[in-house]
């Protein structure tokens, strides 16, 4: 009797386990909560939480002074005035921003704050790549300058060719926009270098843009020795001052339908605090009857 | 829990995982990593993709860079007249070749760049040849003048003249070309920030050795005006043609004679070999008759338009040069395309014509414009050629460039071809035809069926009973054959069962029942022996009436359970008798007799009754 | 151990071999879950027949055995006529 209240209750846990891993993840694209391929849920753990902090709304942004990075990952949708204004003025206390974002949204923002970088929209396509992908492209570092001060070379994954402000990484001369999105080089589509990672000092702060937030996915985390994507991140992350990440605008919050409700226990701390009593209670009765 | 409430439970649980199992009937298969990576638009999967390298610095712009250096020498050798070591160089650099464009093929870039770097540079290559070839020809032309000034032979003089100048404007020609590519060359090299100085000490080269043979040809002139030396001839070959000028098809016929001089008479000279010359290539060779005449025909095929000098040569001795002069004509290209077939194949067929059918042309047929497939006109002026297109519509164009030919380029009409290629079945599979419904119906009832009389078969197979138990069974048929066959194999002596008669001595083959009876009567007593005749029966009787697992049940029911049977009865008393003496331990001799009796009458039922 | 258990922890070891064996390749497909499971059930069954008596607990099970048959044969079925399809 014994040995199968043993079996049975090996067999919940196993299974309140799984069941909770499943729910609380999903598949939405760069999300932290996704552990598959396409999520950052990786990146997101291996953040230093007394380095980090998130960054939820825009009245969050003034206590910073100056040399703060703020990270912002892949916007989702066009910036409020509000959020704006605040990054605006952000930059204006002389901080950093990153913008990764190779879907075009970050344009918004590079307008908003008044930078003269643009993302343009194409299919970068190289030859020199990683996979037989002609859009895996591999970039080289132009500039010896932070983040990509002591980088070979980094493979990226679909990124978006960049104009305007002082490159730090490029692509190789071999390198063209593919418009018509065959994969192939075709007639119309010129040869040349392309910037993938540009700064420009706006008011006494500067902003860097990085046309391809994939390399924070799972899946790029660590695509081999050849390229230095892991050192990339962690100069990126490990700098000595504080480091934001934005939490507003950013597909890295996605969340869907049980997750959701995970994610707002975990973050409000009356929900946690409800749910701690609850389970005490619960105990309390089952050794409660235990003792009788 | 009670028992019941806990069955009850699990088969709630189980019946739960099933329908929920159930719902993905549709579509068994749950995950694979191919279903994991759906299409993102802002990255693809790297797991699922082939791992293939590349560096433009270290795979292309090297090869490249490579190619760039390879003219600038040649020139240099040509120019200091070292052949060899131009030619070797040459051939290097068309191996160099080779793998760019291996490279561009496998990179799929045949829209770049590359691959306009990669076509200057064959047409630098092709130029260069020429240009190798032109310059071996001038130094013989130069050696000729030379030895007729010597001679005082002012005819030939002037016709090699003549052809030493067709050839300086070929060269001049040539570099011109060769300029034009060159400039495409650099171009690109700057683009790609390749070193192209190597290209330029080419062009620089050959413009030098351009200027170069101009001067040499001045100095000749003013040579000529100067010198003239009276030499006799000993020996004279003469050149004529049919007709000075043609066109593509037309055949020109050189005869002559060779004779020689003593003193005033001249002879012809028989059997001498005579070898004609077009442009300063042989052409023809043939033997002069007995009177020392000598007859060739030139057929006007793969010989460009233009002026060309023809002579005759036999030994040291020298004809006359005559000029033919080819005309050009134009040509018309035809292409047909047949439909493709279940491959994507498609089979092109068109002919080249001119004035005449076109012999041995390269033809290209071209697809969508970008691929290139060669083939050439057979005697008849056709060309015939299988592509393999994939599916979709394409276009197809042959295109005749004529070149080498006294004929203008000219390409067909462009043919449009669908193909459209269908799945295959293999032939074996055809059995069941795929378009019949009836048929495939019948198929399927046909599998279900097998696998149900597979289902009934395995539920209602006899207990313990072997594959070759049915063999046994017809054995057991044949008359005569003792009843040790009627043992159903699994109950083997000595098994599980108490009171087991010694396991040591098998029974003899082919031992009666009753001589078993007497030998075990003989050796254990009375109980076990009535024991191995009931076992015997019992499982005879299992047999006739399909019980399983006879041996669970008590004789009594067994008996009870034989009905509707001829030996029932009589197996019936049997049983009651066994009973008597196993379970009552009834001993006596009169039972001993009883049970004998019922042993005669229950075998010979049994027997009688089998079939 | 008494032969009932024990049948039963072998197919549930047999069942976690292949669900295991099915997670390492990547491959999560119910019709090899089925086959393998039926398979497993038939070798089961045989080893744990005994020749005189028939146990409760395996008198019904061959019904379910020949019900995994036919399932089996469905599956057949199914596979023929995709082929034919194409």
């Amino acid at each position: 009797m014994r040995t199968s209240f043993w079996i049975a209750a090996l067999v919940l846990l196993a299974s309140a386990l799984l069941l909770t891993a499943h729910l609380t993840s999903n598949t939405l694209e760069f999300s932290q909560y996704n552990t598959g391929w396409n999520g950052t849920s990786v990146f997101f753990s291996g953040l230093d939480r007394h380095r980090v902090t998130t960054v939820l709304s825009p009245a969050d942004l003034a206590p910073y002074r100056n040399n703060t990075l703020l990270l912002i990952i892949a916007p989702e949708r066009l910036p409020s005035v509000q959020e704006t204004a605040a990054y605006r003025s952000f930059l204006e206390r002389g901080n950093t921003i990153l913008l990764a974002d190779d879907f075009g949204t970050g344009n918004a923002i590079l307008r908003g704050i008044g930078s003269r970088i643009v993302i343009l929209p194409g299919n970068l396509s190289s030859i020199d790549r990683a996979y037989n992908d002609p859009y895996a492209v591999v970039a080289y570092p132009v500039a010896n300058v932070s983040p990509v001060r002591s980088i070979s070379a980094i493979l990226l994954n679909r990124p978006a060719p960049l104009e305007g402000g002082n490159p730090l990484l490029t692509s190789s001369i071999m390198s063209w926009i593919d418009t018509n999105g065959n994969k192939r080089i075709d007639r119309d589509e010129m040869m040349g270098r392309f910037a993938v990672m540009a700064r420009e000092k706006v008011g006494r702060g500067e902003i860097i843009v990085l046309s391809d937030p994939s390399i924070f996915i799972n899946s790029m985390r660590d695509p081999g020795a050849t390229w230095d994507n892991q050192k990339l991140i962690d100069d990126i992350v490990n700098r000595a001052d504080p480091v934001l990440i934005d939490q507003m605008n950013s597909r890295t919050t996605g969340t869907e339908g049980m997750s959701t409700i995970l994610h707002v226990m975990k973050t409000s701390l009356s929900t946690e605090i409800v749910l701690i009593i609850v389970l005490l209670l619960i105990a309390a009765v089952a050794w409660k009857r235990k003792l009788v | 829990m009670r028992a019941d409430a806990k069955y009850a439970l699990i088969a709630a649980l189980a019946l739960g995982v099933l329908l929920a199992l159930g719902l993905f009937l549709s579509s068994p298969l749950l995950y694979t990593l191919e279903k994991d990576t759906f299409p993102s638009q802002f990255h693809d999967n790297t797991a699922v993709l082939k791992m293939q390298t590349l560096n433009s610095t270290t795979d292309v712009l090297p090869l490249m860079q490579d190619l760039l250096g390879y003219t600038g020498p040649v020139v240099v050798s040509i120019r200091v007249n070292n052949i060899e070591q131009a030619r070797h160089d040459l051939e290097l650099f068309a191996k160099s070749r080779g793998s760019l464009n291996n490279l561009i093929v496998k990179l799929d870039m045949s829209a770049s760049e590359m691959e306009e770097f990669s076509k200057s540079k064959a047409m630098q290559h092709q130029l260069l040849t020429e240009l190798l070839n032109s310059s071996v020809s001038l130094d013989a032309l130069e050696n000729l003048e030379i030895r007729y000034r010597d001679q005082n032979n002012p005819d030939m003089l002037l016709s090699v003249q003549y052809e030493g100048d067709a050839l300086r404007k070929k060269v001049q020609e040539l570099y011109n070309q060769y300029q034009v590519e060159t400039g495409k060359v650099t171009a690109i090299s700057t683009q790609f920030g390749l070193d192209a100085t190597d290209e330029e000490t080419g062009l620089v080269e050959f413009e030098q050795y351009v200027k170069e043979i101009d001067r040499n040809r001045n100095q000749q002139d003013e040579l000529n005006r100067i010198i003239d030396f009276p030499i006799r001839r000993s020996a004279r070959l003469s050149f004529l043609m049919s007709s000075d000028n043609g066109v593509y098809g037309d055949r020109i016929e050189c005869f002559g004679y060779y004779f020689s001089l003593y003193g005033y008479r001249a002879g012809g000279v028989p059997g001498k070999e005579v070898t004609v010359f077009l442009d300063s290539a042989p052409v023809s060779s043939t033997i002069t008759d007995e009177l020392g005449s000598y007859n060739v025909i030139i057929p006007i095929e793969r010989i460009p338009a233009g002026p060309h000098s023809l002579y005759a040569q036999s030994g040291t001795t020298l004809s006359d040069i005559q000029t033919l002069t080819v005309q050009s004509v134009g040509s018309t290209t035809t292409l047909s395309v047949t439909r493709s077939d279940n491959k994507g194949d498609v089979t092109c067929t068109g002919s080249v014509t001119a004035n005449r059918p076109v012999r041995s042309a390269p033809v290209q047929l071209v697809w969508d414009t970008t691929h290139i497939v060669e083939t050439s006109t057979d005697a008849q002026g056709k060309f015939k050629a299988t592509l393999r297109l994939p599916g979709g519509k394409h276009t197809v164009v042959a295109r005749f460039f004529g070149e080498g030919f006294p004929i203008t380029p000219s390409e067909s009409m462009p043919q449009v071809v669908d193909v459209s290629i269908p799945r295959i079945i293999p032939a074996y599979m055809q059995i069941i035809p795929a378009d019949n419904t009836f048929g495939i119906l019948l198929a399927v009832a046909m599998i279900i069926l097998l696998f149900i009389g597979i289902a009934w078969y395995y539920l209602h197979r006899l207990p313990g009973r072997g594959t070759f138990d049915l063999l046994k069974r017809a054995e057991a048929s044949s008359p005569g054959t003792p009843a040790t066959d009627l043992l159903p194999p699994d109950v083997e002596p000595g098994a599980d069962e108490p009171g087991q008669p010694s396991a040591g001595t098998s029974p003899p083959p082919d031992e009666s029942l009753l001589a078993r009876y007497a030998r075990i009567l003989k050796a254990e007593g009375m109980s076990v022996a009535a024991w191995v005749v009931y076992r015997q029966f019992a499982g005879r009787v299992a047999n006739e009436l399909f019980i399983p697992k006879h041996t669970a049940l008590t004789p009594r029911e067994l008996s009870h359970s034989c009905i509707q049977r001829p030996f029932c009865r009589t197996f019936s008393s049997f049983v009651s008798t066994y009973e008597r003496i196993r379970y009552g331990g009834q001993r006596s001799v009169a039972m001993q007799e009883e049970f004998e009796t019922r042993i005669q009458s229950t075998q010979s039922e049994l027997e009688g009754g089998s079939p | 151990m008494k032969k009932k258990v024990l049948s039963a922890i072998a197919l549930f070891i047999w069942l976690v071999i292949i669900s295991v064996f099915s997670l390492l390749a990547y491959r999560i497909d119910l019709e090899i879950f089925f086959v393998l499971w039926l398979i497993g059930i038939l070798v089961i069954v045989e080893l744990m027949d005994t020749r005189f008596s028939l146990p409760r607990y395996h008198r019904y099970i061959k019904y379910l055995v020949a019900a995994g048959i036919i399932l089996f044969g469905c599956i057949v079925a199914q596979k023929v006529l995709e082929i034919l399809a194409q």
